[in-house]
């Protein structure tokens, strides 16, 4: 059985032609009466003529429910829920095609790369390629499972973004890793959970034609059996004939 | 002493506003507080301030904030914005005129 109070909002609310936003009203309502019964009971008043004490203050239900309607005007509910619901429309494109171009990790990966960008180090070895300077730099090295994990540290200038008819041309590189004591039995990207056992290459600016971006940096972890002392990569597949050297210090 | 519906209607908004001017409120603290300042001369039909506070909120005089209260309901508190104090300065502005050529009207039908 509904109480009183909920027959008199129901009726207002069946004024108000913009259902949406009846849920809301009744809401507001609702806790209204109901502060008004606990201020009348406060005062010693019996609960059921607080109660109708309370409704009775509200007033006339058409003529609330009436006025109400007059400002949730339906047009301007309906405008406003179809702009809202064109925003989020257009939000979703908008991210979809950025993602779409310029790839999720990647945009993320990117903007952290950006914001934490350190220049390679002066003792970076370095080549000087068609488009850009690359460079590597040794890092960390440390015991994982017992493997050894060094890192390569990688950097890639370019000179201007790339152009879309570069793209295939220096999309990714394949590197041959190459240590002197110990045996790669894979590598991987930092932060990155997975491994590419067989595909040896640094994908680093497939993105760069349509983000604009002219430098990247890459940590590259090689799994190896024995600390390293030297790790070389090089381009085989290019027919260029170069080659980044890294060494580590011999541990004394 | 009541005074007639009609002569309140038109200056609701300038009292729901001045009540806003000193504190944010919630729409049973509003009837509350009105009716103790004015010694319980404006008694409020208590519905009749939603469609004002919703109109007010409308134009952009007074914003709203949700605030869960006791037994997980939720209060709208009002709260009076930049846009909403310069329409009520204007409106006291608007008052004071009218109020004052009321008086001189009806002080001046006075017969002597």
């Amino acid at each position: 059985m509904r109480d009183e109070f909920q027959i008199w909002v129901d009726a207002v609310c069946e004024q108000v032609r913009f259902r949406p936003d009846r849920k809301g009203i009744a809401r507001e309502l609702r806790v209204h009466y109901d502060d008004h019964v606990k201020d009348l009971l406060r005062l010693g008043r019996d609960p059921a003529l607080a109660e109708e004490r309370a409704l009775a203050a509200m007033g006339n239900a058409q003529e609330v429910g009436r006025a109400l309607d007059k400002v949730h005007k339906p047009w301007l509910g309906w405008l406003w829920e179809v702009s809202r619901a064109l925003a989020l429309t257009l939000t979703v494109l908008a991210l979809a095609t950025l993602f779409w171009t310029v790839g999720p990790d990647s945009l993320v990966e990117r903007t952290i790369d950006e914001l934490t960008w350190e220049e390679p180090p002066a003792s970076a070895a370095k080549v000087e390629l068609e488009h850009g300077t690359l460079y590597a730099a040794p890092g960390d090295v440390t015991e994982e499972d017992g493997h050894t994990v060094a890192e390569v540290r990688l950097w890639m200038k370019m000179g201007d973004p790339l152009g879309t008819e570069c793209w295939y041309g220096i999309r990714s590189w394949f590197f041959t890793w190459r240590d002197g004591r110990g045996e790669l039995s894979h590598y991987r990207r930092d932060n990155a959970s997975w491994t590419w056992p067989e595909s040896r290459y640094w994908i680093y600016n497939a993105e760069a034609a349509s983000s604009g971006w002219t430098r990247f940096r890459q940590t590259v972890k090689l799994v190896l059996d024995e600390p390293p002392r030297w790790a070389e990569a090089s381009y085989p597949l290019s027919g260029q004939d170069w080659v980044l050297r890294v060494e580590w210090e011999a541990e004394s | 002493m009541k005074i007639d519906k009609s002569l309140m209607s038109g200056s609701t908004a300038l009292l729901i506003l001045s009540l806003l001017a000193g504190e944010e409120m919630y729409g049973y603290q509003m009837i509350a507080e009105l009716a103790r300042r004015s010694n319980h001369v404006f008694d409020l039909k208590e519905g009749t301030l939603y469609p004002i506070l919703h109109g007010l909120e409308a134009e952009g005089l007074v914003s709203v904030r949700e605030e869960k209260a006791e037994r997980g309901r939720t209060r709208k508190y009002y709260r009076i914005t930049r846009k909403g104090s310069r329409a009520l300065d204007a409106r006291k502005e608007e008052w004071a005129v009218f109020r004052e050529q009321v008086d001189a009207v009806v002080n001046s039908a006075s017969p002597a």
